[in-house]
């Protein structure tokens, strides 16, 4: 997958070299941004990683469009995510100024929380019991039912799918009923 | 097509990966429209696949935006930030007081300057043994617990460890790097720890994965040295040394006294 941008494609292709341009050019200024919003340097620093994330998981998608400077898309979305942040850790709010158009603030809320909801998903599927961890990862790296019973040792494909039903209820509920998830919707 | 607890799964599968016909792919539509619990189940259920098709990219760039962050700090290292990028879930690198990292570097200095008058009088040369205990200075590991980690595991590997009990720490550190295979400072702990019971081979494997995870951390490069030293391979130990002196790498001065007073 080939962007315009080039930072997008240092993202995209995990290229060491630009994207350390990116921590010398770019860690400096946010820091200095959310600094102002009482952001300290570490902080800068976590939300900064966390934003280059977000424009990762934005950038895989085959409609992203990007339609400022590279810059500029990354300062909205770490605003946002220290805002997040600062909710959460410090129980206050932040107020963002000059950050663009209502669709792009929603739009990258949106992408926010998108990926904060797969980490709490990270952590259900970790607090599986064993069993259904392996059932879920054989079942996410493509596996048929038949493949997932043999390499399980269960009886037949139907059996496999009858317990990976029984697993994914488990987890659904546990995600669900997380404190945590609501807020992420 | 009839909904329930027991088959909604099932027909989730089914809606996903296209396996169902016009009719009931329309009812079941309708159904995702009329009932908010399982509109939200089928959001989750996209998302887990989502997570776990994004996974090896994101986990590629935290990989290398960790060891771009190590080496920046390594970098300053006289601003007194410590090497460590646990900064995840809010916890921060911590930072020395400049008050402490200038008494410990005097008190390091006094003391090294210490042992080489006493020890090295004449020629300057000292046996390998001597030369790995006295330089070989392995500092205590402070780690900081993250919300996914047993706060038990953590704090039995550090006292272990820093009791230089490294038999017992082995094992933990094992453990614990089963779940953070990252982990730049218990990596390196378990480098050190191998060649304190003389497990070199296992040592040697572990530096050159950090090597391969941070080729531009040089801590890694001090502590094989160390282990070269210890195995009595003196050529390879210095040839590592001389690129410390040579980079102006971590523990360069320290190297460069080393180098003249091996055999």
């Amino acid at each position: 997958m080939t962007h315009a941008d080039p930072y997008i494609n240092a993202l995209i292709n995990n290229d060491r070299e630009v994207i350390t341009e990116m921590y010398s050019n770019f860690l400096p200024r946010i820091e200095a941004i959310l600094g102002k919003m009482g952001a300290s340097k570490n902080e800068a620093w976590e939300v900064f990683q966390e934003s280059l994330i977000v424009i990762l998981n934005k950038a895989q998608s085959p409609d992203f469009e990007l339609t400022s400077s590279f810059y500029t898309f990354l300062v909205s979305v770490a605003k946002f995510k220290w805002f997040n942040e600062s909710k959460k850790k410090h129980k206050k709010n932040v107020t963002i100024d000059d950050v663009g158009t209502l669709r792009v603030e929603e739009d990258i809320m949106e992408s926010i929380l998108k990926l904060e909801r797969f980490e709490l998903y990270k952590k259900k599927l970790a607090e599986l019991d064993p069993f259904c961890q392996q059932l879920f990862e054989l079942f996410f790296n493509k596996l048929s039912f038949k493949e997932i019973a043999v390499k399980l040792d269960l009886p037949s494909d139907n059996a496999a799918k009858q317990k990976k039903y029984k697993c994914q209820k488990k987890l659904m509920m546990n995600i669900k009923k997380d404190v945590t998830y609501k807020q992420l919707l | 097509m009839n909904l329930s607890d027991n088959n909604k799964y099932q027909l989730l599968d089914d809606f996903m990966s296209g396996g169902m016909n016009t009719d009931d792919l329309d009812k079941f539509r309708a159904f995702l429209q009329s009932d908010a619990d399982l509109a939200l189940d089928h959001q989750i259920i996209s998302e887990l696949k989502e997570a776990k098709a994004f996974a090896p990219a994101e986990n590629d760039l935290r990989s290398t935006l960790d060891s771009i962050r190590i080496d920046a700090l390594a970098a300053s290292d006289t601003t007194g930030i410590e090497e460590n990028p646990r900064i995840k879930n809010g916890q921060a690198p911590q930072r020395k007081s400049k008050y402490r990292v200038m008494v410990t570097a005097m008190a390091m200095a006094a003391t090294l300057l210490l042992l080489l008058t006493v020890f090295f009088p004449q020629n300057g040369n000292i046996n390998n043994t001597d030369a790995y205990e006295q330089y070989a200075m392995i500092e205590p590991l402070q780690l900081a617990i993250k919300s996914d980690e047993s706060p038990k595991m953590v704090t039995e590997l550090q006292d272990a460890y820093n009791a230089q009990d490294y038999a017992t720490a082995l094992p933990i550190i094992e453990n614990y790097l089963e779940n953070a295979p990252r982990d730049l400072d218990v990596m390196l702990a378990k480098g050190i720890a191998l060649t304190e019971i003389s497990r070199f081979a296992e040592a040697d494997v572990t530096f050159d994965q950090l090597a391969a995870l941070s080729p531009r951390l040089k801590k890694y490069q001090w502590h094989k040295a160390m282990s070269l030293i210890k195995q009595d391979k003196i050529k390879d130990a210095k040839a590592l040394l001389n690129d410390l002196v040579a980079t102006k790498a971590y523990n360069h001065r320290q190297a460069k006294e080393l180098l003249a007073n091996l055999k």
